[in-house]
């Protein structure tokens, strides 16, 4: 089975966060990681060549040191590593990025399967990975939390829905979202890693994929970021006054968004 | 491109700590852009001296905006009923499209939908497009995909609304590409930018850390979808008049390479508390497992998790599972309701990020209070009796 | 402190520092509290191949040395002496076999613990033979093509958990310690078996069991070395690990440093963090101090002895008893700087303060490794 998973390299979320004073992000210390989700479809990707055989190919865009995902993935037990990098790639949103990793797969060539997390924590969208199902013109199934059964032709799994699950079939090549209760990403090994140092990587440029240039980064992307600020402050030590009955009257009020 | 202008740029390192990405940086006295740069314009705006621009932004391929009218909501219905986000949408929807002066569209897809159509009407609908077919008994995203996205480009709606549910951040950004349309996830606030009648959709980023602003400057229609919760319902009207257009489904739309085998609905017990919105905590201060039946109580009247102190979990009062603190998880759910609690840091270290917290303990020095929104100070065999019953009542109404 | 370690090291370091923080850390209050033996951590490690750290390259391992082993158990130390200890002890277990088996038990017996699909585990220690090796009473007997064991171990590490045991069994009385020789018994064989858990202070998460041999008999060939070899090889054996226990107390050190640093620059008393009191300012100082320079000697004596593998008792014994009587003095003072917090379980460190105590008492109490180092400056200086 010919596997391909997108994975992306993303700042540690809890890390980032903007000072409310001077309205500027606080990123010192914040790492750049794999993005969480991602790991859990690296994971099953290589636990389903383990079973099926096959390969296993991460793909991610992003600036040139995303290539430290790939090394990590091929640690984890990832085949080979590509990476899609151009100063055009800069702004693209969800429709956009899409565009470029479609064309990316195109570029890598045959494949079985695709794997994304669900969605990435910096942007918690989870829109790219349905989105670059429709550019490839597969099926897709979203959040998915468990694989059934999988053989070279079909997978049957279960996707986690609001009230349950459903479980669903699907015939390959198709695409899944992955939510983090599929598995228990491994630590990489030791000979892992020594392969990853040596591991070298295809970086791929606009014009190596065939992009459009009117379809990619900022010109590409239908949504634009007009207004970044701090959510609205923690208050602190807001105790009601009133009888007993009256605070109770205003706090039902203060979390009626909730109710 | 981002553009440093090195006559203006002062080196003053203000835009270094702007950006998220570590993209931009002072050398020799001017920014320098690496490539790590996203264009996301933090740095723009930072720059008091406006040395910086972002140059070839503009989408090359316009749509004609002024054809695309009106303000659509995509109701999900599934296992026989509405989802309740819905009704929320229909509330916000109409408030925007009242601000733009057009008509507001449900888009109802399913089977035996019964009077849902005449709900979504009393709620705010002037029009409701239904498409009701025994093929749409389960959800796919391929079927109901298809079936909006045909609906999207036959009638030209300007904004179309989704719940942010598992339906929804599943099939809609399937339809937003195939439109090319932007799609911006999980917005807690739409308006309407009064010069230009664009929608601002604002959404949280980065785990909550960063509140985000976004627009479709270029593009039709604008498509949000929105956490539940958020927007309010409009009261049912049953005076209200609406049409309903009842939409045949092309058949090549309800052909699916995913098939549904079963559709399992989960018992509520087994809730993972780190996936919780809302969760409601308790500790000692509840003195007995039979005072903790309170918090379940509590829970259970806003559809929130049961969440506990270590010193309850200990107590047997409750499993472990629902420990929350140094010992136990670590959570950051909508909103987090500790009673009895007194907040030794312990506790607070794994709760700290809740984005709103309540704190209800009979002792006013208690720290949970330093960390707490909103605090009452009183028995909680009191309170929490009263509190059950209001909501409940609200709710309710 | 940068000690300037190959890339392979770092590598070693990351692995199981990533097994640590994600795995043993969440975990090992519970394990501690349920007395539960960490498989699934294990098998993470396997998966990692930490368990090939130790065995030559030509039998499925990396080949590492006393180094390598060494940074791997800190790191696991820092999350788990307990956890640790079942890794080490299957180490300790496999290691008579690395330095005294034919290659034939090496081929038979290696690869399947380099890969971690089997545990290991070492037999000295008797009821009556604790510090005092001499008075081992299990007997190994050859009877036509098969030894005949008979005897009872006492406080085995891995004990029931372990599918490969290495044990010390006295061949001919007569000869004294040249009358005692190692041999290999794998669970199942007949008339071997483990007596119920141990419940211990500390490294609960660990098993410890008695190994009750009778009548067992077993292959001639499961013999480890030449016939009355064994006192040597047990020698060169706990020569070898004793600094992997060093790096267990390295490791509690760290952790203790790390928790009541943490812990005074949180706790607020008479309106400041008690960080800033001069007074828990110079315990933390002095639990860092301690640490680095037990961590100096430990890694300094590791190289040494990867370099001059003949010449390994003296430091070992040394960095041995540094390093964990260093443990032993910094758990106790990250539970005073923490105070009450520190005493409840609530807290990590009353756990570390329990599980150091071991260090100080197996592979050989720090009294004989002062004895080891008392003699062994004695010879060099009649020498002299």
């Amino acid at each position: 089975m010919k596997i391909i998973v997108c994975i992306k390299q993303v700042p540690d979320a809890k890390d980032v966060r903007l000072d409310p004073e001077t309205n500027t992000l606080a990123r010192e210390g914040v790492q750049s990681i794999m993005n969480p989700y991602d790991q859990h479809a690296l994971e099953e990707a290589v636990r389903l060549k383990e079973q099926l055989g096959g390969e296993v190919t991460v793909l991610s865009m992003g600036p040139p040191q995303a290539v430290d995902v790939l090394r990590q993935a091929i640690s984890c037990g990832a085949d080979h590593g590509v990476l899609v990098s151009d100063r055009a790639f800069a702004g693209a949103d969800t429709w956009a990025t899409s565009y470029t990793l479609a064309k990316a797969v195109h570029k890598i060539g045959d494949f079985d399967l695709i794997l994304c997390g669900k969605q990435a924590i910096d942007g918690d969208t989870a829109q790219v990975g349905p989105g670059l199902a429709i550019q490839l013109d597969i099926p897709f199934v979203t959040c998915v939390q468990k694989v059934r059964e999988a053989s070279g032709t079909e997978l049957v799994m279960e996707r986690m829905m609001d009230d349950g699950y459903d479980v669903v079939a699907v015939s390959c090549p198709a695409l899944l979202t992955v939510v983090k209760d599929l598995n228990e990403p491994r630590v990489p090994s030791l000979k892992g890693k020594m392969k990853a140092k040596k591991a070298e990587f295809k970086i791929l440029s606009a014009e190596d994929i065939g992009a459009d240039s009117s379809c990619i980064g900022l010109p590409g992307s239908p949504t634009q970021v007009v207004d970044v600020f701090p959510p609205p402050p923690r208050g602190e030590r807001a105790i009601l006054t009133g009888s007993i009955e009256e605070q109770i009257e205003q706090l039902v009020e203060k979390l009626a968004v909730y109710l | 491109m981002l553009i440093v202008d090195s006559e203006l740029c002062i080196g003053c390192g203000v835009c270094e700590d702007n950006c998220a990405f570590g993209a931009i940086e002072v050398v020799d006295g001017c920014a320098v852009v690496s490539d790590a740069c996203t264009l996301c314009g933090s740095c723009v705006d930072s720059c008091e001296v406006e040395a910086l621009k972002i140059e070839g932004g503009e989408k090359s391929v316009q749509v004609d905006l002024d054809s695309w009218k009106g303000v659509w909501v995509y109701c999900e219905f599934r296992a026989g009923a509405l989802a309740p986000v819905s009704l929320e949408l229909l509330g916000a929807g109409r408030k925007l499209a009242d601000a733009r002066g057009v008509p507001l569209s449900a888009v109802l897809i399913g089977a035996d939908t019964g009077e849902s159509a005449e709900k979504l009407i009393g709620h705010g609908a002037d029009t409701v497009y239904r498409i009701d077919n025994q093929a749409l008994t389960y959800f796919t995203d391929e079927s109901y995909g298809a079936v909006l996205t045909d609906l999207i480009k036959a009638h030209k709606p300007e904004i179309v609304l989704a719940g942010a549910t598992a339906i929804g951040r599943s099939f809609i950004p399937g339809v937003a590409n195939s439109l090319g349309a932007g799609l911006t996830a999980d917005c807690t606030q739409l308006d309407i930018r009064a010069d230009d009648g664009a929608l601002l959709q604002t959404r949280p980023a980065f785990g909550g850390n960063i509140m985000a602003t976004i627009v479709c400057p270029s593009s039709r229609p604008q498509m949000s979808t929105v956490r539940p919760k958020v927007m309010q319902a409009l009261d049912f009207d049953e005076a209200r008049q609406g049409e309903i257009v009842d939409v045949a489904p092309d058949p090549a739309s309800l052909q699916t390479k995913v098939r549904v085998l079963e559709s399992v609905i989960s018992e509520q017990d087994n809730v993972n508390i780190q996936e919780s919105d809302i969760l409601v905590a308790g500790g000692r201060g509840l003195d007995s497992e039979k005072g903790f039946k309170l918090i379940r109580e509590l829970a259970a009247s806003m559809d929130g998790a049961v969440a506990a102190s270590r010193a309850v979990v200990d107590a047997g009062w409750i499993g472990y599972p629902h420990q929350v603190g140094q010992t136990g998880k670590t959570v950051a759910p909508k909103l987090y309701i500790a009673c009895g609690i007194s907040g030794a840091i312990q506790h607070v270290a794994g709760m700290q990020s809740s984005e709103t917290i309540v704190a209800i303990n009979r002792d006013e020095d208690a720290p949970i209070f330093d960390v707490a929104d909103f605090g009452i100070v009183g028995d909680m065999f009191e309170i929490l009796p009263l509190l059950i019953s209001k909501i409940e009542g609200k709710r309710g109404s | 402190m940068d000690y300037f370690l190959s890339e392979e090291q770092e590598m070693i370091v990351e692995i199981a520092q990533q097994i640590t923080d994600e795995r043993i850390i969440p975990q090992r209050a519970e394990l501690d509290e349920k007395d539960e033996f960490p498989r699934e951590i294990l098998n993470s490690m396997a998966q990692a191949d930490l368990f090939g750290v130790p065995i030559p390259e030509e039998y499925g391992g990396f080949g590492g040395g006393c180094l390598d082993i060494v940074l791997a158990l800190e790191q696991l130390g820092r999350g788990c002496i307990g956890v640790a200890t079942a890794f080490a002890a299957s180490a300790l277990g496999i290691y008579p076999i690395i330095i005294s088996g034919s290659n034939e038990l090496k081929e038979k017996y290696l690869p399947s613990v380099a890969s971690g699909e089997k545990f290991a585990a070492f037999g000295l220690t008797e009821a009556n033979a604790g510090s005092d090796a001499s008075g081992i009473q299990t007997t190994a007997v050859l009877d036509g093509d098969e030894w005949v064991l008979n005897g009872t171990k006492q406080w085995i590490t891995n004990g029931g958990e372990a599918q490969i045991y290495t044990i010390v069994a006295i061949t001919d009385r007569k000869r004294g310690a040249r009358g005692a020789s190692m041999f290999v018994v794998e669970e199942g064989d007949a008339g071997f078996s483990c007596g119920p858990k141990e419940k211990k202070m500390g490294i609960r998460a660990s098993s410890t069991t008695e190994l009750i041999f009778k009548d067992c008999r077993i292959p001639k060939d499961r013999i480890i070395g030449r016939l009355g070899t064994g006192f040597i090889t047990v020698m060169k054996t706990l020569d070898s690990s004793r600094p992997g226990i060093a790096a267990l107390g390295l490791g509690i050190g760290q952790a203790c440093v790390d928790e009541a640093t943490v812990y005074a620059k949180q706790r607020v008393q008479f309106g400041k963090p008690i960080i800033s009191f001069q007074a828990v300012q110079h315990m933390l100082a002095d639990m860092a101090i301690q640490l680095e320079a037990s961590r100096a000697l430990v890694y300094a004596a590791a190289k040494h002895i990867d370099a001059h593998p003949k010449d390994m008792s003296k430091v070992s014994s040394m960095c041995k008893v540094m390093a964990t009587d260093m443990a032993m003095k910094v758990s106790t003072d990250a539970v005073q700087v923490m105070g009450g917090y520190g005493y409840m379980r609530e807290y990590p460190v009353e756990k570390m303060m329990r599980d150091a105590k071991i260090l100080q008492i197996y592979e050989g109490t720090n009294q004989v490794q002062r004895n080891v180092i008392g003699q062994e400056l004695n010879k060099e200086y009649s020498r002299k």
